[in-house]
């Protein structure tokens, strides 16, 4: 019942935020793991699916850390995005090609709603860290998705 | 630098319109509760047993009440006093018979 409630949205954060579908299932299941074992301790006047999706977030960076030392070890293999005539990509895509840090930050204030309070919260950052990551990853995505707009180049 | 970089009310309106939720393959439950039972975080279901066990308890209940309401319904105690009377007559008839 709470699985299947609540996991099309947690799945879809973690697909956001990992690009990668295999890692999004591996880390759904290990986010549910986590929190059955910590099902306990939840107080159940908070929002259940914000402390999922929490608990997915820290997943998704261990898993983000695991994968960034494992890439510093192998040739990058990534295949190249496919661009439209006039340059740009579509969201979806261009999220994907930011670095992992601001997509997650971008994904969770710009898609999800969270504050810049909740993100450092969150992942254990300052506010304003947060509020730099999502500076740059916005003019990042921006450059991605209008290659020659003179608004992308803005400083 | 200013504080936030704003992005275009068409890009802001993109990232709004990306989707929400996507179901994840089926396999993927099943894994879970693969896994879940094997590290001991799920016991077996224990729906059948309790379901039969509650309509025991509600069958219990209903014969209980019904029988109550037999032996103590005012209606009943006429009726289990006039067959005495009834049958005080009947014995005195015999033996006045006799």
């Amino acid at each position: 019942m709470l699985y299947r409630r609540h996991t099309p949205r947690l799945f879809q954060v973690l697909a956001r935020i990992l690009d990668v579908r295999a890692d999004a299932e591996d880390a759904a299941q290990e986010t549910w793991i986590r929190a059955v074992q910590s099902l306990p301790g939840f107080r159940w006047e908070s929002a259940f699916q914000s402390w999922l999706i929490g608990i997915g977030i820290n997943v998704a960076r261990n898993m983000i850390r695991r994968r960034h030392e494992y890439s510093q070890l192998t040739p990058d293999t990534t295949p190249a995005m496919s661009e439209s005539p006039d340059g740009g990509i579509d969201v979806e895509r261009a999220l994907g090609r930011l670095p992992p840090g601001q997509r997650m930050v971008l994904v969770l204030h710009d898609v999800e709603g969270w504050t810049h309070e909740e993100i450092a919260q969150r992942l254990g950052m300052a506010t304003g860290t947060s509020k730099s990551q999502l500076f740059d990853a916005r003019r990042a995505l921006c450059v991605l998705l209008h290659p020659i707009s003179p608004h992308a180049s803005r400083t | 630098m200013s504080d936030e970089f704003e992005l275009t009310d068409a890009d802001r309106a993109a990232l709004s319109a990306l989707r929400r939720e996507t179901l994840p393959p089926p396999a993927l439950e099943d894994a879970l509760v693969r896994t879940l039972s094997v590290r001991g975080l799920l016991r077996p279901s224990a729906r059948w047993s309790v379901r039969l066990a509650a309509i025991a308890a509600a069958a219990l209940l209903f014969l209980g009440g019904f029988a109550w309401g037999r032996l103590t319904a005012p209606g009943d105690r006429t009726a289990t006093a006039t067959r005495g009377a009834t049958s005080n007559v009947q014995t005195a008839r015999v033996v006045a018979w006799f």
